[in-house]
């Protein structure tokens, strides 16, 4: 990695931003033959660093400045998928996959990046274990970020908004005689729609509070075993 | 029907038919907006919006309970004769305290969104602006007669005093 001036081999043993990357592993010497293998440019604000669908060249090492990744979703708008900032290397997916990359690097403030031959990448990671464990340490991270991410997506709240859902159910129903089982029976397909989430998130939804002793399923039936915890679950404060 | 019916069927015709259409084309309005006119930032930009979405969510929740379960419930219990009041009938009070909570929901994220926008620079996210304003003045203004309303009634009309002795609030157990 580098200060700017396209083209020009600068040394990658003097960048400030190596200590925030993955490269920081590499000894002097082969810092000093990465640098021979690079090229650094200059990117303007809104600048774009690859674009979605090309093909990936080589592996970007950002020595300056923040960049979003922004991939196109089905409605054609712009979706983030992430930041990436000095120290940070982009377009390492696409590469290591030998696929096309998935999502756009633009620019978010004039930015100074590095880009490694992508031979010499293959090359490198072969030879260098440590290297080679770093970016698999990386990917692991970003796999789990994603994770999480698509967890928040899906699961944010649904436990709150089942939970919700059964109380609005109990308030207009009431119970049976029983006390505890829901005066009414209605389909896992119309408790999710409810709820506003898939038939099977509410199914599974619907076990892990059975698991939880909050309920008890039996076919249409729900009893409400613990209407405290419910209560709580669905995060209601008046 | 009870003396109080025709005022709880007019909120609710101007709940249904002119507020809750009204925010939901703003909700419209700001996902069809220019995105290069609305925010200087990306990463304020996703915030902003994913509050507008939770916003959203929150919103249709509360919309879709009440038109499928509180106003007919309410409704019902007005239409009954008094004395033909059942066990079977829906517990207003407490139908109201889970309104109350997703009420207290939205304003919290409209807490949020307030914050947000104002760190953002004049002119910028007008449709946004619009949205809060909506929330704060007419939203609220509309939900707390809603609520008076069925406070009122809770204490005051025989129908609902009926039934509330055999519907006790069980949502603060």
């Amino acid at each position: 990695m580098c200060l700017m001036v396209t083209g020009d081999h600068t040394q990658c043993l003097y960048c400030s931003a190596r200590v925030h990357s993955v490269l920081n592993v590499l000894d002097n010497e082969k810092l000093a033959d990465l640098s021979t293998h690079k090229s650094c440019s200059t990117y303007k604000k809104g600048q774009y660093i690859f674009s979605e669908n090309g093909m990936p060249y080589g592996l970007f090492c950002v020595n300056k400045g923040k960049i979003k990744l922004i991939a196109t979703g089905f409605d054609g708008k712009d979706q983030i998928l992430r930041l990436a900032k000095e120290g940070d290397i982009l377009g390492y997916r696409a590469l290591i996959s030998g696929e096309r990359y998935h999502c756009s690097a633009i620019a978010l403030e004039d930015c100074s990046i590095c880009i490694i031959d992508k031979n010499y990448f293959y090359q490198s990671i072969q030879d260098n274990f440590q290297l080679l464990f770093e970016i698999v340490k990386k990917i692991s991270g970003d796999l789990k970020t994603a994770e999480e991410h698509i967890m928040s997506l899906s699961q944010k709240n649904l436990r709150e908004r089942m939970a919700e859902a059964l109380l609005f159910l109990k308030a207009t129903y009431g119970f049976t005689t029983d006390g505890q089982t829901l005066n009414v029976m209605l389909s896992r397909e119309e408790i999710a729609d409810y709820t506003g989430t898939s038939t099977e998130s509410a199914i599974r939804q619907l076990s892990e509070f059975s698991h939880d002793k909050i309920i008890e399923l039996t076919g249409k039936k729900i009893k409400i075993t613990d209407l405290p915890k419910l209560i709580k679950t669905a995060n209601i404060n008046d | 029907m009870c003396q109080h019916g025709d005022s709880t069927k007019s909120i609710i015709a101007c709940l249904v038919q002119e507020l809750y259409p009204a925010i939901q084309h703003q909700f419209i309005l700001i996902s069809s907006a220019n995105d290069d006119e609305q925010i200087v930032s990306d990463v304020s930009r996703e915030s902003l919006f994913e509050l507008v979405n939770d916003l959203k969510n929150e919103f249709q929740s509360l919309t879709s309970y009440e038109n499928r379960l509180v106003f007919p419930s309410v409704l019902k219990a007005f239409d009954r004769k008094l004395e033909h009041t059942d066990t079977g009938t829906a517990n207003i009070a407490e139908l109201q305290q889970l309104t109350l909570g997703k009420e207290q929901k939205i304003a919290q994220i409209i807490s949020d969104l307030c914050h947000e926008i104002n760190e953002l620079p004049t002119g910028t996210a007008s449709e946004i602006h619009r949205l809060v304003d909506l929330f704060n003045n007419d939203f609220t203004g509309q939900r707390m007669k809603w609520n008076k309303m069925i406070h009122d009634r809770l204490n005051n009309c025989a129908c609902f005093i009926r039934m509330n002795d055999h519907n006790k609030i069980e949502i603060n157990a």
